[in-house]
């Protein structure tokens, strides 16, 4: 019984931990708390769901909707963010992102309606517990790719560089825009992977994504808004801990499971607001 | 003088609206002056403070419940106070301000969107509670609130009342009463803007370590700002209570945040007048396509299958606000203003217009 509530808390934090890896890529790039991700991650699972539905098989709309998904982030940020990320205060990129939130979803009631729809598990046949496990898997071996980008291509130190200076990567004769639509595109893949790995649990529907943004943002708190690994970790703490209190704690129940990720926000933004991984900001005056 | 004239013809128009307008537009005007009033509360703290609160309909739903609480008679099923109604409405607008007071060391030490994340709480949490805490709340189907008598005077449909020939039901006597409550917390948010207070908010949002070195105490000023805009929230939330004469939980979730949100961005960040703007635009825009939809192309009547007016206006306005932080930097109140210098004969006010150096100064 705790095995598997264990194994089943995993398998919804992988998908927390991916959508939270997006949140903090989009913040590492742009310093901006991306509050449309998760609306991002939902549009591109209904492109999936589109996909699978016209009789394409699961693990070919799989990689067609990642490429979807990362198009459109690069759209979003050269179109929309490009306009706003440089001058703006941080308040007016919030806000910007809120305006996308109720865009996308509007978008999506209208398209699709907002009735709820079955999504095709990846491993139908397998047990409950193995395609958890599954899940968790994929989230780890996203994690895996994208440590591996950044640390070790000639593309990660760019990246990296746009992300600690843009204005001295920028002298030094990096492409500034372009890695930053980069940033976006990836993350919004990473979301899209999120949606999907989720929507069989969650069933697909516009406001599909919208518990599943606070619990990641509980995970990005939780592990340090800037820190991917952090991240991923924190994603998969949430998703344990969530499964384990609505089980164990009689209080708690099904309905107050989202009080967890919550209360983990707030404790960990009042006593180490830097997060589990991540580093202390340093403002010069 | 002008100014003088300006003002006693929207006094004059506000006070005709009811002998001529029906129902429906009252009833819409009212939704818009309770949404004025709570958007003027988050335009003092996201606009002029800097700090953003996903939180806002939670203190409203606080501010609802709280006067139907201390309001209503006690039933068998239900509970209640029985306070006097004037009463119940003051203590409800403390209560959201007690309720921002105990999230206010969080709210004092986040700033910018970590507070955004931390305010999520409030609207889940508070979601959670409007729900399960039936003897008070009434559970999902809410409870009917009860209407507001000051010194006799009763702000319902009965006894009837004839004011120039014109019946003065519910809609028409709280007009007045929402009119008044706006004006209030009009001119006291703008005198806060306007003195050393808003001076300090300014500062704050656009450098805290600029505040902070000259004597802002930071951390005290965001807490302070929370609670007075929970407060201003609890007064929307009372008269919305009164306008729908029911409170449901449904109603206070985390889209009326964000419509509040939408509201700041699209009338003007910062000040009162955008706010008022914005919460009229905002709140018409989904009643005027309900009421016209038939004429208009694309959208149909609700549950006919085509684009329900509800989706094309939040179609609309998520497109609205993406538009105007993109095009209308100083939102809609920022265009009229813009409209206003370039056109000399409609100026009321003279607006100090830059000068060569403080203008070059902004050119990087």
């Amino acid at each position: 019984m705790f095995f598997q509530q264990l194994v089943e808390g995993l398998g919804a934090g992988a998908g927390y931990a991916a959508l939270a890896l997006a949140l903090v890529l989009t913040y590492r790039f742009t310093g901006i708390v991306n509050f449309a991700q998760g609306e991002l991650a939902m549009l591109a699972t209904y492109v999936a769901w589109q996909l699978v539905e016209s009789g394409m098989p699961y693990w070919v709309a799989l990689p067609v909707t990642v490429a979807v998904a990362f198009a459109a982030g690069v759209a979003v940020e050269r179109t929309v963010i490009r306009r706003v990320e440089t001058g703006a205060g941080e308040l007016t990129l919030v806000v910007t992102t809120i305006g996308l939130y109720v865009l996308v979803n509007a978008l999506a009631a209208l398209v699709w309606t907002s009735a709820l729809r079955a999504f095709p598990s990846p491993f139908p046949d397998a047990p409950a517990g193995l395609s958890a496990l599954g899940a968790a898997g994929v989230a780890g071996l996203v994690l895996g790719a994208v440590a591996l980008v950044v640390r070790h291509t000639g593309l990660g130190l760019v990246m990296r560089a746009v992300a600690a200076d843009p204005r001295s990567a920028r002298l030094a004769g990096v492409r500034v825009g372009r890695v930053l639509a980069l940033g976006w595109g990836a993350a919004a893949a990473i979301g899209a992977l999120s949606g999907v790995l989720l929507a069989p649990t969650l069933f697909l529907e516009p406001a599909m994504m919208t518990g599943v943004l606070v619990y990641s943002f509980a995970a990005a708190t939780l592990g340090g808004f800037d820190s991917p690994l952090g991240a991923v970790a924190g994603g998969l703490l949430v998703g344990v801990a969530e499964t384990l209190a609505g089980t164990y704690l009689g209080f708690v129940g099904a309905d107050l499971k989202i009080a967890v990720p919550l209360a983990l926000i707030v404790a960990v933004l009042l006593l180490r607001p830097r997060g589990l991984f991540g580093s202390a900001p340093v403002e010069r005056a | 003088m002008s100014r003088i004239v300006v003002w006693a013809a929207v006094l004059a128009a506000f006070v005709a609206v009811p002998f001529y307008l029906e129902g429906f537009w009252l009833q819409t005007g009212l939704f818009a002056m309770s949404a004025a009033v709570g958007a003027i509360g988050i335009n003092l703290l996201t606009g002029a403070t800097g700090q953003l609160s996903m939180g806002h309909a939670f203190f409203l739903a606080l501010g609802a419940y709280a006067y139907v609480y201390f309001a209503a008679e006690p039933t068998r099923t239900l509970g209640g106070l029985g306070l006097p109604t004037p009463l119940a409405a003051v203590l409800a607008v403390l209560l959201a301000g007690a309720a921002g007071g105990l999230f206010s060391p969080i709210a004092g030490r986040l700033k910018g969107a970590y507070l955004g994340i931390a305010t999520l709480a409030l609207i889940f949490g508070g979601q959670h509670v409007l729900f399960n805490a039936e003897p008070v709340t009434g559970g999902f189907n809410g409870r009917a609130v009860p209407p507001l008598e000051v010194f006799g005077f009763v702000f319902a449909d009965t006894p009837e009342l004839v004011v120039l020939d014109v019946p003065f039901g519910v809609l028409e006597r709280l007009w007045f009463l929402g009119g008044l409550a706006l004006l209030g917390s009009a001119l006291f948010a703008r005198g806060v803007l306007r003195g050393r207070p808003g001076r300090a908010m300014n500062t704050i949002r656009d450098h805290e370590i600029a505040a902070g070195v000259m004597g802002v105490p930071v951390t005290r000023y965001r807490a302070a700002v929370f609670v007075l805009s929970s407060m201003y929230g609890g007064l929307a939330g009372v008269l919305l209570a009164l306008v729908f004469q029911r409170t449901v939980p449904d109603y206070f979730g985390i889209l009326l945040s964000l419509d509040y949100l939408a509201m700041i961005v699209i009338g003007g960040l910062g000040s009162v007048g955008g706010a008022v703007i914005g919460a009229a635009f905002v709140s018409l825009l989904p009643q005027l396509l309900t009421r016209y939809s038939d004429a208009l192309p694309l959208v149909a009547p609700p549950g006919s299958g085509g684009v329900s007016p509800a989706e094309a206006a939040r179609i609309l306005y998520g497109a609205a606000i993406v538009a105007v932080v993109l095009f209308l930097p100083g939102g809609l109140l920022g265009l009229l203003r813009s409209l206003r210098q370039r056109l000399p004969g409609l100026r009321l006010s003279p607006l100090p217009t830059p000068s060569p150096e403080t203008r070059s100064s902004h050119v990087r």
